[in-house]
């Protein structure tokens, strides 16, 4: 029952989608492509081809949008922030409004919507990918984009593995950290009221066994891995070999193409 | 009744895919005083419904009611309830944090606003009631005691608010016999000296049998029966059926009445069916 | 001992507690499991049984004394892999020992780290999932089963290893009691079935019934070792050495005492129900 709650932003829902179904290196490339794009991109009209590609490619993967908006909503704080941020502080050009010291400019309108939108698309972009990629294959996806970095001794496997590792973790501390608020809730413990600092302070008690228990599951996780013969990358094989398909090849390069043309209508 | 649920239901994460009845409609009530046992299998709803005792979760239907009064309407102090219907959690050692025992045991009475010489009489009943010596143990550090010495500090802990009622959930996974046995036998005395109610979530059905007057059935989010021990394990398929066991004591006297022998069926330790197995075969001689 | 998997001489292993101090975990722990033996290891916490179980597939090296798997001494780096591979270890918790994000993933991990072939990764893990009954729920998420599915999960991730001996450590002390029973249907069946030797610690008296030997451990020493029926006889004293009698037997002893003559060998209610009737 429990592990219901651990449901995370980003979390993977299983579907058989063409997006589903590519290959999580295609997929990861088709995505730095496009991260690559949205920086690139200097006009408003980019961002609509982008936009405008970004829900066909969101309809195409039949989930449900409510659920995508929910991974979304811890985002939107940042989000906001930015635009606050650069409406306030980016100077230059028409005063739209004044109060006191506090002015609102037109470059800081038209940097801080610019920004935002382009934050905006980053994650939602990034979220699609990764809810509809399992976890499994994310890793392996980034094992095998990492691994022409070996030459610079990039430990590409054990950054895979950490992430999976990391990953098969998540739930069971979400689930941990909700039993240990409630059971110093129990106690008499507030972690609702107060200003920040005293909200900050009442953390102690989640925090200091969270942490114990975190060492403790990776201390037993570790002898656990070595009794199980791990020792690393070197001479490792994988169940499971990704065969890379013709859809594959097609999916990047139509994202290439796409990213480019979008790209070069803005400039 | 001092704890009643009412219809009470519960779901989790309701309106999305993930949505889990945890609890449907279920009618209990515990009198003051009482020691009741809660059993059922992981994720039947044990462990839902104990955090409702004491406003940690709030039912989504129904209503959770303390000497008659919703806890959810009006304006229950809910930390206050929380000091008299005190829960341990499940592996209850994991939940301490302070530099040294007495700190720990300390924040339970801390967290009612007091101080003083008050909280360490507090915190030496706390201690003394899971039997720890108050002086040996006030500061040393809680991550330097042994399993068992942990979990009883983390009861000590429960304990210092001196509540009316505790709600344990599986205090002894996991304990070796010896601790299994120091740990349950404070609960009883505490339940016998101090009149504390006691809500004991178990998978041990040898030790429920043997300690609780009335038991709680529970399976896939249902109450599917309850009644005092003996009563509840005759339903020897019901109990089956959920996944639980029936205590080999009540397994035996059972099969020894199929088998036509006069024998009491409502009988859990060792003494007791003993005597009773040596009055039959003295009969049978005679 | 020709058929002997395992053998301890004399092992002696301590642990540091900072600074000068010491705790002997294990004295002289002279021990020797034959090949598809059952053996149950019980004590109190503290005895000596994990750190024992650990020294059992070179997680551990003794500070005195040796111990042979198959032959192999565990103190000799070169064997180190292979007496992981044929020794595998289940430990209580099962959340902290499942690496993977999928039931098959975790069951494939021991078999790409010893580097086997894909194919034949597929092929162990299917075989593996089919034994302890869980080819149904291989694309599952660990954190989604219950807790007896947790550990069989991590017990197909073992015998997966197709290894001559498997150690667990506690493994039903987290469980219900339908999770419990799948456990232990699992190793017995691992055992009578596969011929896999099993070395099971446990703290619950009646888990023990069913093993060819059981092994009393106290204070990091063997205090004695017989068949169930020699252990909870009543002859010995558990109880003083911080274990319990099984429910059947402490009432056959009662029997006994009271003056009814209940043989000895009377370990569950059936035997008791025929005994009385």
């Amino acid at each position: 029952m429990s592990g219901m709650r651990s449901i995370t932003l980003g979390h993977y829902l299983p579907g058989n989608s063409i997006l589903h179904r590519l290959d999580p290196r295609a997929k990861l490339m088709g995505l730095l492509i496009l991260i690559a794009a949205l920086f690139l991109i200097k006009t408003f009209s980019g961002f609509f081809y982008f936009g405008l590609f970004f829900v066909l490619t969101f309809v195409s993967s039949r989930l449900p949008w409510r659920y995508f908006m929910r991974g979304l909503k811890p985002v939107l704080y940042i989000v906001f922030f930015t635009l606050i941020l650069h409406f306030l502080f980016t100077k230059g050009g028409q005063v739209f409004w004044r109060f006191g010291p506090l002015t609102i400019e037109e470059n800081g309108v038209f940097l801080g919507s610019f920004m935002t939108l382009r934050l905006i698309l980053l994650v939602i972009t990034t979220l699609l990918v990764t809810l509809t990629t399992s976890p499994i294959a994310f890793a392996d996806g980034i094992e095998f984009l990492l691994r022409p970095l070996r030459v610079f001794r990039v430990p590409g496997h054990e950054i895979a593995m950490m992430m999976t590792i990391a990953l098969r973790f998540i739930p069971t501390l979400m689930e941990e950290s909700d039993k240990i608020r409630k059971a110093q809730m129990a106690r008499g413990a507030d972690f609702e009221s107060g200003n920040i600092f005293r909200r900050a302070r009442n953390l102690v008690p989640l925090l200091v066994p969270l942490f114990v228990s975190a060492f403790r599951r990776a201390d037993d996780l570790a002898v656990a891995m070595e009794s199980r013969c791990y020792r690393g990358g070197d001479n490792r094989t994988k169940m499971r070999q990704q065969q890379v398909t013709c859809l594959d090849y097609l999916g990047v390069f139509t994202t290439c193409g796409i990213a480019a043309a979008i790209v070069l209508t803005g400039v | 009744m001092l704890i009643e649920a009412r219809d009470l239901s519960y779901t989790y994460m309701p309106g999305t895919p993930f949505q889990v009845e945890a609890l449907k409609k279920i009618n209990l009530g515990i009198a003051r005083g009482e020691f009741v046992g809660v059993i059922g299998e992981t994720g039947s709803g044990k462990s839902t419904l104990v955090q409702h005792f004491n406003g940690l979760l709030k039912p989504t239907g129904g209503e959770m009611c303390v000497e008659g009064k919703n806890i959810w309407h009006g304006e229950t102090n809910l930390r206050k309830l929380r000091s008299r219907i005190a829960l341990l959690f499940q592996f209850p050692e994991h939940q301490l944090f302070e530099e040294t025992v007495f700190n720990d045991v300390a924040f339970g009475p801390r967290n009612l606003g007091m101080s003083g010489s008050e909280m360490e009489q507090r915190v030496r009943f706390g201690l003394t009631s899971m039997g720890l010596d108050f002086d040996t143990y006030r500061d040393r550090s809680p991550f330097h005691l042994s399993g068992g010495e942990k979990r009883r500090v983390a009861m000590a802990g429960i304990m210092a608010m001196r509540p009316e009622v505790v709600v344990l959930d599986e205090p002894t996974a996991g304990m070796d016999p010896v601790g299994r046995r120091k740990f349950m036998e404070q609960v009883s005395r505490l339940h016998r000296e101090e009149k504390l109610t006691v809500i004991l979530v178990t998978h041990n059905m040898e030790e429920i049998a043997r300690l609780a007057e009335r038991l709680f059935v529970f399976n896939r989010g249902e109450l599917v029966l309850q009644g005092q021990p003996a009563e509840v394990f005759k339903s020897v398929s019901l109990i089956k059926e959920t996944g639980l066991e029936i205590p080999a004591f009540s397994e035996l006297l059972q099969q020894l009445r199929q088998r036509g022998k006069e024998v009491r069926t409502d009988l859990f330790t060792v003494g007791d069916v003993a005597g009773e197995i040596l009055k039959l075969s003295r009969e049978e001689r005679t | 001992m020709s058929n002997s998997i395992i053998e301890t001489v004399q092992l002696c292993y301590e642990y540091t507690l900072g600074g000068e101090k010491t705790l002997r975990a294990l004295d002289n722990v002279s021990l020797q499991i034959t090949e598809g033996e059952y053996v149950c290891l019980i004590g109190p916490n503290g005895s000596g049984k994990s750190t024992l179980a650990r020294h059992l597939n070179a997680l551990l090296l003794p500070a005195a004394g040796d111990v042979y798997v198959d032959g192999l001494l565990t103190g000799e780096e070169k064997h180190r892999w292979e007496i992981r591979r044929r020794v595998g270890l289940v430990f209580q918790n099962p959340d902290n020992q499942i690496v993977a994000t999928t039931v098959e993933e975790d069951v494939a991990f021991g078999l790409e780290n010893m580097g086997i072939d894909p194919p034949v990764i597929r092929r162990r893990v299917k075989e593996a999932l089919e034994l302890v009954g869980m080819s149904t729920l291989a694309q599952h998420a660990p954190h989604l089963l219950s807790g007896g599915q947790k550990q069989r999960v991590a017990i197909a991730g073992i015998i997966a290893m197709r290894p001559r001996c498997l150690v667990l450590d506690e493994p039903t002390a987290m469980l219900d009691p339908r999770g419990r029973r799948e456990v232990l249907a699992t190793i017995s069946m691992l055992n009578r079935q596969e011929k896999v030797t099993v070395v099971h610690i446990t703290h619950f008296m009646e888990e023990t019934l069913e093993a060819d030997r059981i092994i009393v451990m106290d204070r990091g020493k063997i205090a004695c070792s017989g068949t169930p029926a020699e252990i909870f006889s009543g002859e010995l004293d558990l109880e003083s050495l911080g274990m319990d009698m099984p429910a059947i037997p402490a009432l056959a002893r009662a029997l006994r005492e009271g003056g009814l003559p209940v043989p000895p060998n009377t370990l569950d209610v059936d035997q008791l129900v025929d005994y009385l009737c």
